[in-house]
């Protein structure tokens, strides 16, 4: 296929983007719903979720890993939250408080991943990149089209920000 | 009581992080999206677009090189600027430098929008984003998806009294523009060239990372406009 050798360098690299795509296109296509609420703008952030993870498929090793599918997550919610703050420049409402507030469920977890859960979606997902994913700096502003720096500045002040936290449930 | 949270602490935190919001969102693969032909089709398309854009500006780089020649004007010295930065201490760590400010409390609440008098052309804002008072501001332009990311905050606030910039950068050269000392950061490879500025009388500090050239970078800093 002509498109095949300008995306993608190797056979493998595009068997492995259609694998990825055809196991994730559902969740991304559900995250970007859940978010934006509009097929056409889903299928936007889908779109550009799609564009990043393909400039960046040598950086993703398994298909199928759970790291791999919170990838796929943090990307697509990233675009969309991008397209949502476009089509809504003026509102004030915050993702976390439109959405994620309508999520059900209660699951144990440990009091740092608690104070991690309470940052902004934006911030929690640079970390999760950083600190499970592994990934570098570099590679995160790649995958989430933020500027090396902007990445390292959020880690720095997420990292002030929990430390914060912590002391104050200790103080508590 | 613990100080720092360490490396492996925040790995294990993420990684309950992480399966929490998998739940959360389930396995969603109920869910269709388009066929994956349509969606490399477009990806290639992108990359062309792209690849052309940046071929377009270095053109425009070059361009701008001569036409603002006279620029240098703005490069000259002012002790007064100096000593005005002197509530700013800088540490320079191996990847990073981090600006802290020991000066007094600033009272200010609400963030002064802001204008650019210029920018090259093609490139609009795109997005705003409020982040513990920090916001940041990302121009783009959409031909060539190159990118200016703005980032302006008050100093002297609790939590923004730092700015942590990376220094994997070759040259780091400071200069003044309308009275404020400028901290440029360049690249010989290809990381996006950046700079630090800190706005005395307003108490505002900036840094703008981008691929444009140093003297791109000091006309859009030369125009960045306060609206008080």
């Amino acid at each position: 296929m002509l498109t095949f050798t300008f995306i993608a360098d190797t056979a493998e690299q595009r068997e492995k983007l259609e694998r990825l795509y055809d196991k994730y296109r559902g969740l991304m296509q559900h995250v970007a719903m859940s978010i934006l609420r509009n097929r056409s703008d889903a299928d936007d952030a889908v779109q550009e979720a799609f564009y990043a993870i393909f400039r960046n498929i040598e950086k993703i090793s398994s298909i199928t890993d759970n790291k791999t599918r919170s990838l796929i997550v943090i990307i697509t919610e990233n675009k969309a939250l991008d397209i949502y703050r476009a089509r809504e420049r003026n509102a004030t409402l915050r993702y976390d408080e439109a959405f994620m507030g309508e999520k059900s469920g209660e699951y144990e977890m440990s009091s740092l991943a608690m104070a991690m859960s309470r940052l902004p979606t934006e911030v929690q997902n640079i970390l999760l990149l950083k600190y499970d994913n592994g990934y570098t700096s570099r590679e995160i502003s790649a995958f989430l089209g933020v500027s090396d720096n902007s990445v390292r500045q959020m880690l720095y002040k997420a990292r002030k920000m929990l430390e914060k936290e912590l002391k104050k449930e200790v103080a508590e | 009581m613990k100080k720092r949270i360490t490396d492996r602490e925040l790995s294990r935190a993420a990684a309950e992080l992480r399966e929490h919001r998998l739940k959360e969102y389930g396995s969603g693969e109920s869910g269709s999206g388009p066929e994956f032909d349509d969606m490399l089709c477009e990806a290639e398309s992108r990359s062309r677009r792209r690849k052309r854009g940046q071929r377009i500006l270095r053109y425009a780089a070059a361009a701008a090189l001569v036409l603002l020649g006279s620029f240098g004007g703005i490069l000259a010295g002012d002790a007064q600027v100096r000593a005005g930065v002197i509530n700013w201490l800088s540490e320079i760590y191996k990847n990073s430098i981090v600006y802290r400010y020991a000066g007094p409390e600033a009272n200010e609440s609400c963030l002064p929008e802001l204008e650019l008098g210029w920018l090259p052309e093609g490139y609009e804002p795109v997005e705003e984003q409020d982040l513990d008072d920090v916001r940041i501001i990302r121009f783009e332009n959409k031909e060539t998806g190159e990118r200016i990311f703005l980032n302006y905050g008050w100093y002297g606030k609790t939590n923004h009294s730092e700015i942590f910039f990376d220094t994997n950068y070759e040259n780091h050269i400071q200069t003044e523009i309308n009275g404020m000392q400028i901290d440029i950061y360049l690249s010989e490879s290809e990381e996006a060239n950046g700079a630090v500025w800190i706005d005395e009388e307003n108490g505002i500090m900036y840094t703008i990372q981008t691929h444009m050239s140093e003297l791109e970078i000091l006309h859009i800093i030369k125009y960045v406009n306060l609206l008080k």
